[in-house]
């Protein structure tokens, strides 16, 4: 018999252009425990469709595979859900 | 090297900013300063103002990081103050100061457009452009993060 999935909150504070689709800056959802940052990213996508239907998706794939991800103030390459977590979601930076 | 980093909200001013250096102390020979302000045209656009979104604690730490960067790259450097606005600024108004104190020149030049371009490069910061037409957009990005600046 198969162990019950265990589900966590992951909130995203997203920045930049990501602002124009969350006014408050941020959104959440629940993901399975040992979740990816490529699920994140998946569940992040399918956050905006849902929301912004009129989206193009392919606009939106590509805008999310250029997003770097930070956790606690510290850029992540790689990160595996193992609890609640609040993860930052940064397009590339136009700063200057 | 004294370095000191600032995050302010709205327009920066510049002998505000510059006071950090009369305070020092220390032996100034050279200072070189730029500043930056919010363009009143971009791309045939009138601009009104600029609403720059900023992530301040990896904004500090990274920043932190590109001094130590050009410190190790620049010999003779010995201080470095760079502020940068977030929130609203209005066009022609000051957003960026970077000033670089150093042995001589020619190190002072190289330095601070060594620090700008890298800064442009990695901090995590966004502009919001609002134009004199009512429009407003999010501007193209400088560049993506690069890994080395990873935890």
């Amino acid at each position: 018999m198969n162990q019950p999935a265990i589900y966590h909150h992951v909130k995203l504070i997203v920045f930049g252009l990501l602002r124009q689709y969350y006014s408050d800056g941020f959104t959440h959802f629940e993901l399975a425990s040992g979740s990816n940052l490529q699920a994140i990213k998946k569940a992040l996508l399918d956050d905006l469709l849902l929301s912004h239907p009129h989206l193009d998706k392919t606009y939106l794939n590509e805008l999310l595979a250029s997003c770097a991800f930070a956790h606690n103030d510290n850029l992540i390459t790689s990160f595996i859900l193992t609890d609640a977590c609040e993860l930052a979601v940064l397009p590339p930076v136009c700063g200057g | 090297m004294q370095v000191c980093i600032e995050f302010k909200s709205g327009r920066l001013d510049l002998q505000t900013h510059m006071k950090f250096f009369s305070k020092l102390g220390i032996s100034l020979r050279a200072t070189g300063l730029l500043c930056g302000h919010v363009d009143y045209f971009n791309q045939g656009k009138a601009v009104k103002g600029i609403d720059y979104d900023i992530y301040p604690t990896l904004a500090r730490k990274i920043g932190q990081s590109i001094a130590s960067t050009t410190m190790a790259q620049y010999q003779g450097l010995s201080a470095m103050y760079f502020a940068h606005s977030y929130d609203y600024v209005q066009a022609g108004e000051v957003c960026t100061v970077l000033a670089m104190s150093g042995d001589n020149w020619i190190t002072v030049n190289n330095s601070l457009a060594f620090f700008i371009q890298e800064m442009k490069k990695q901090l995590p910061i966004w502009k919001l452009e609002y134009y004199q037409d009512g429009g407003h957009q999010w501007l193209t990005a400088n560049s993506q993060f690069k890994e080395d600046y990873h935890a």
